[in-house]
């Protein structure tokens, strides 16, 4: 099962957290301490990350969703607020369509799964690192994260980063609070906009001057955001 | 789902506690069944937005960047198009504005004009505890006892050394209606007197003058009072770098500790403490959160001030609570208060008499 942090007000609602790619809990930690005193908070480790081993073959999305279920499930938690940063974002969609009971109401930050401008090029640039690799077994540098990822992880990575969600986005009945960062490079703005676009019933925010850890560079007003929309009937 | 306006800012000299303690309390804001409205006000300006929930949106405040706002009845409207368009009813107001209109009773007479409840003391006591000479009588009039003062007169130096001598040296020269030891001053001889009444009157609201009592601390309390009901909070012990408990002491203290919680005195001076804390507040007749400061020097306990809307609306002065918790009962309880505003219930008839029949007074 994936290893959690939770606290909170066990008569409130649940609020659950998931990382991005690369994250732990504590990465997470400062929005989930601050709603601590109010709401049932959960974060969890996903599968490869903090202290959760990853296990020993390649991971999908569907994975990982089934992972959150099962510990939601194993928490006694029928339902929850998932709040998703970047790939958190990703699995956060994928248990709302696969488990919809699960999820009352979703909070994606600078949240990753659309199919992202210049796909096309992107092909492009896979043939020609088969091609390379063909010859020089080593083929074209990957991006920061899938350096970084080694073994099955990297494997993962790379299954659950060529699934376009456009399609789940726009399935999604729970609404969506969407929170970006104006400045995130990772996914850039135009993404948050796509998602809001849509997600039924959904709101955008976009904080000026924010990056990709829009939560972190804006912390208060990510917070107020969330409390609200939580709140909100 | 209670609306609530958070209103601090304000033109006074203690803009950045008001900051600092709105952004803390937006930090902290309960959410459930609740919603905080922040309200900047500024200049005669009011402004809203989520991003004044970050301390470094205020230095510098780029106006441009927030939205601007009318309070009017109890609706608060938005500027669009430079017209202003309804936006949320309030149903109360909790108060985080320090010092200046946001403690004097102003701001405090302006949510009761429109019909807003809020979390914390009424007019008269707000008015009260702003003034130093005021709060002195008052309390001092129910039987706390207080430190010798008198008010300096600026316009006569002879009158005021005179009275300073009968008090005796070291005396403490205060803005009347100040807060966070901003302005003050200690006199050790009659040579300094001038400077510190100089230094004093520099906020424009008269001077106090007190006896200095040496080997003083400051001592806080807290009192809590919702629905008719009165929690005082334990003490706290300030601790001074200096003569006197310093601005720089209270919010940007050279060591890690500003105060001690709970206070290192006897359960008995405790326990009289928190007799006097009530006296005072009964005197005042304050509402909400309110702390009072005590000065102690051995077992003689004197008041020395009252702060309406306290730092943090001393929400660390209750631990027990919570800082979300308490801030809910706070609004919450404002949220049922029924404003005692005058409805004319009985018809006098005054206003169908034709002008003839109305007799002149002569």
């Amino acid at each position: 099962m994936l290893s959690y942090v939770a606290g909170g007000n066990s008569k409130g609602v649940a609020v659950l957290f998931l990382h991005g790619w690369g994250g732990d809990t504590s990465s997470v930690e400062p929005l989930r301490g601050a709603l601590e005193s109010e709401y049932m908070t959960v974060s969890a480790d996903l599968y490869g990350f903090g202290k959760t081993p990853h296990p020993d073959k390649a991971l999908t999305l569907n994975d990982y969703a089934a992972g959150v279920k099962e510990l939601l499930d194993a928490l006694n938690i029928p339902r929850a607020v998932f709040v998703g940063h970047s790939f958190g974002g990703r699995v956060a969609i994928r248990t709302a369509v696969l488990y919809p009971d699960t999820v009352s109401k979703l909070v994606l930050i600078d949240a990753a799964g659309l199919k992202p401008r210049g796909a096309a090029f992107k092909k492009i640039r896979a043939k020609i690192h088969k091609i390379l690799k063909f010859f020089n077994d080593r083929g074209l540098r990957g991006s920061s994260d899938y350096e970084a990822a080694e073994g099955k992880l990297r494997q993962t990575f790379v299954s659950v980063v060529n699934e376009y969600q456009d399609a789940e986005a726009a399935a999604l009945k729970c609404g969506a609070l969407i929170v970006w960062g104006a400045r995130d490079k990772a996914t850039p703005p135009y993404m948050a906009k796509r998602f809001r676009r849509l997600i039924a019933d959904s709101e955008l925010h976009i904080l000026p001057d924010a990056g990709h850890f829009a939560y972190l560079d804006k912390l208060p007003e990510t917070l107020m955001l969330i409390k609200a929309y939580i709140a909100g009937e | 789902m209670i609306n609530c306006a958070l209103v601090y800012g304000t033109d006074s000299p203690e803009h950045d506690v008001s900051v600092v303690t709105a952004a803390e309390i937006m930090k902290n804001a309960p959410s459930r069944g609740i919603r905080l409205y922040p309200l900047y006000v500024r200049g005669g300006r009011w402004f809203t937005g989520n991003g004044l929930a970050d301390v470094k949106s205020y230095s510098p405040f780029d106006p441009e960047k927030f939205t601007e706002v009318r309070l009017a009845g109890k609706t608060l409207y938005v500027y669009k198009r430079k017209k202003l368009v309804p936006y949320v009813v309030m149903d109360c107001a909790l108060i985080a504005a320090h010092g200046g209109m946001g403690e004097n009773g102003a701001l405090q007479g302006f949510l009761d004009v429109n019909g807003i409840p809020y979390c914390s003391s009424g007019v008269f006591a707000s008015a009260v505890g702003m003034n130093k000479t005021a709060a002195k009588i008052l309390v001092s009039a129910a039987g706390v006892p207080v430190a010798e003062w008198f008010v300096p007169d600026e316009k006569d130096p002879e009158d005021t050394l005179k009275k300073a001598e009968n008090i005796g040296y070291p005396l403490i020269f205060k803005p009347n209606s100040g807060g966070s030891s901003l302005g003050i001053a200690v006199s050790e001889s009659a040579a300094d007197v001038k400077a510190a009444v100089e230094t004093a009157s520099g906020f424009g609201c008269g001077v106090i003058c007190e006896k200095y009592i040496e080997n003083a601390c400051d001592v806080n309390v807290a009192v809590l009072s919702v629905d008719g009901k009165k929690i005082v909070s334990r003490p706290e012990r300030m601790i001074k770098s200096g003569k006197i408990l310093s601005f720089g002491d209270k919010y940007a203290p050279k060591s890690d500790k500003v105060s001690v919680f709970p206070a290192d005195i006897p359960p008995e001076t405790e326990l009289e403490l928190v007799r006097l804390a009530l006296i005072c507040a009964d005197a005042l007749g304050t509402e909400g959160v309110v702390r009072f400061d005590f000065l102690l020097c051995g077992k003689k306990i004197l008041f020395n001030e009252v702060n309406t809307v306290p730092g943090s609306l001393a929400t660390y002065l209750f631990p027990e609570f919570g800082t979300t918790d308490f801030l809910r009962n706070l609004i919450e309880a404002a949220s049922h208060k029924q404003l005692c505003c005058f409805r004319p219930q009985f018809d006098t008839g005054l206003l169908k008499l034709k002008p003839k029949g109305r007799k002149k007074r002569e």
